[in-house]
């Protein structure tokens, strides 16, 4: 299965200079940890990087910075390369990148937040109010009209989801300016669960607008 | 000299009429030659700490990047006394690491970029990075086996810096604020004053470029 939705050149450049803020980093990153294709892209832009931290005209150290430095080294303990057992953890999405956010083993503490909708919050920022949450979303399920006021974007890490713009499914990355309005829904064969990192927030249309609270209270 | 081959090839030709007549492929190679005998013993001299935990390394690899990434940083807004103890930071994890460094990978000066970068996040943003593990190399199925990688990773930056140079002004300049303003894309377009599609536009033809001349040398 190979994702055939990607972060635009810019998004991977954001998270490449380290310019996003934690929840829609995740986000990126959950994809990159899906798809080789925006590994290999990553790792151009970070390579990039590299030059330009070259080609830095350099600053002068204070003279016992070195000194301090080694110094240091002695109680510095060099960390060994080991590959983690991620079978030992007992989490549907142990060994991605969302394992630090999940606060241990075990069943997620989801939250049921609507018919056929249940989420948990993975990580908030209060600057510009950006989040990353995951939401379950029961098969058949048509969730409600609404657009955003910042950047939204989605990983499907279960199952598929389609909206006005097209069809997604495990590994796919979407993403969303403030302009985007679009109502989600969900096949009538498996629950789909996303990753979603929302910058500002949601503003609800229409006859589901009354679900507004449910979302915006999380 | 086994990196010096081709110069040499170059340089003694047939002929005296053979070097005039090559001037920009002699000139070529040895913007090559530079940057990549340095690149590769940055990379060695990372090795040689995570095999005997050689100071004298650590020492140059010290003196070459501690006052870039200061650099760096004080480019992001940090003032030059958190600069510069961060650069030290950055090269004690440099220290710790060095067993995770991997020289086919990746070239010293990326994977240093990444510590800069992330240290950066943790200290002056205090927030985590989301970052791949080693661990995550599972779940990617198959392996990108993308041209690019058969270029050895010095060879690679050494191309990069060159088509970083052939970028159009206003190409190099989102590029350039991408890495050093602290800013996602859409805040750099607004600071520049141009739509948030001409940002994205230009970010994609920027990758782009790259990756086409990095398709060229194969
Ligand atoms: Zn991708």
């Amino acid at each position: 299965m190979t994702p055939s939705h990607h972060p635009s050149a810019a998004t991977l450049f954001d998270y490449g200079s380290g310019s996003l803020s934690e929840p829609l980093a995740l986000a990126v990153v959950t994809h990159i940890s899906m798809c080789a294709e925006c590994r290999e892209r990553l790792a151009q832009i970070e390579t990039v990087g590299g030059v330009m931290l070259e080609d830095l005209e350099p600053e002068e150290m204070s003279p016992d910075c070195y000194a301090q430095t080694l110094a240091r080294l002695d109680d510095t303990v060099p960390i060994p390369f080991l590959i983690g057992d991620v079978s030992a953890v007992d989490s549907p999405f142990a060994g991605t990148p969302l394992t630090p956010y999940l606060g241990g083993v075990g069943e997620l503490p989801w939250k049921r937040l609507g018919r056929g909708v249940a989420a948990v919050d993975l990580v908030r920022r209060r600057n510009r109010g950006t989040r990353a949450t995951l939401f379950r979303v029961s098969r058949g399920t048509l969730l409600p009209l609404h657009g955003h006021r910042g950047r939204e974007m989605t990983v499907v890490l279960e199952g598929k989801f389609f909206d006005e713009t097209g069809a997604f499914v495990a590994g796919d990355f979407i993403e969303h300016d403030a302009e985007m309005v679009h109502r989600p829904a969900v096949t009538s064969d498996e629950d789909c669960v996303c990753l979603i990192a929302v910058e500002g927030r949601l503003k609800f249309k229409g006859v589901f607008g009354r679900l507004i609270p449910l979302f915006v209270d999380m | 000299m086994e990196a010096h081959p081709r110069l040499s090839i170059a340089i003694r030709g047939d002929g005296k009429n053979q070097v005039p007549s090559f001037p920009r492929l002699a000139a070529r190679m040895n913007d090559e030659l530079a940057p990549r005998t340095s690149g590769e013993s940055f990379a060695a001299q990372i090795v040689a700490i995570a095999e005997r935990g050689d100071r004298a390394a650590f020492g140059s690899l010290f003196a070459h990047f501690a006052p870039r990434v200061k650099a760096y940083l004080m480019r992001l807004g940090a003032p030059a006394s958190v600069a510069e103890e961060l650069s030290q930071e950055a090269m004690l994890v440099v220290w710790r690491k060095a067993t995770y460094y991997d020289p086919r990978k990746s070239q010293a000066s990326t994977w240093i970029f990444t510590i800069a970068r992330n240290l950066r996040i943790d200290a002056l943003r205090r927030e985590a990075r989301p970052e791949l593990h080693p661990d995550e190399q599972a779940l990617v199925p198959t392996q990108p086996q993308g041209a690019e990688e058969s270029i050895a990773a010095h060879q690679y930056a050494v191309r990069l810096r060159e088509a970083l140079k052939t970028l159009p002004p206003d190409q190099a300049e989102v590029v350039n604020l991408s890495f050093f303003s602290d800013k996602a894309h859409g805040d750099i377009g607004r600071d520049l004053g141009i739509p948030l599609g001409t940002v994205k536009s230009r970010l994609r033809l920027a990758m782009n470029r790259l990756r086409t001349a990095l398709g060229d040398t194969l």
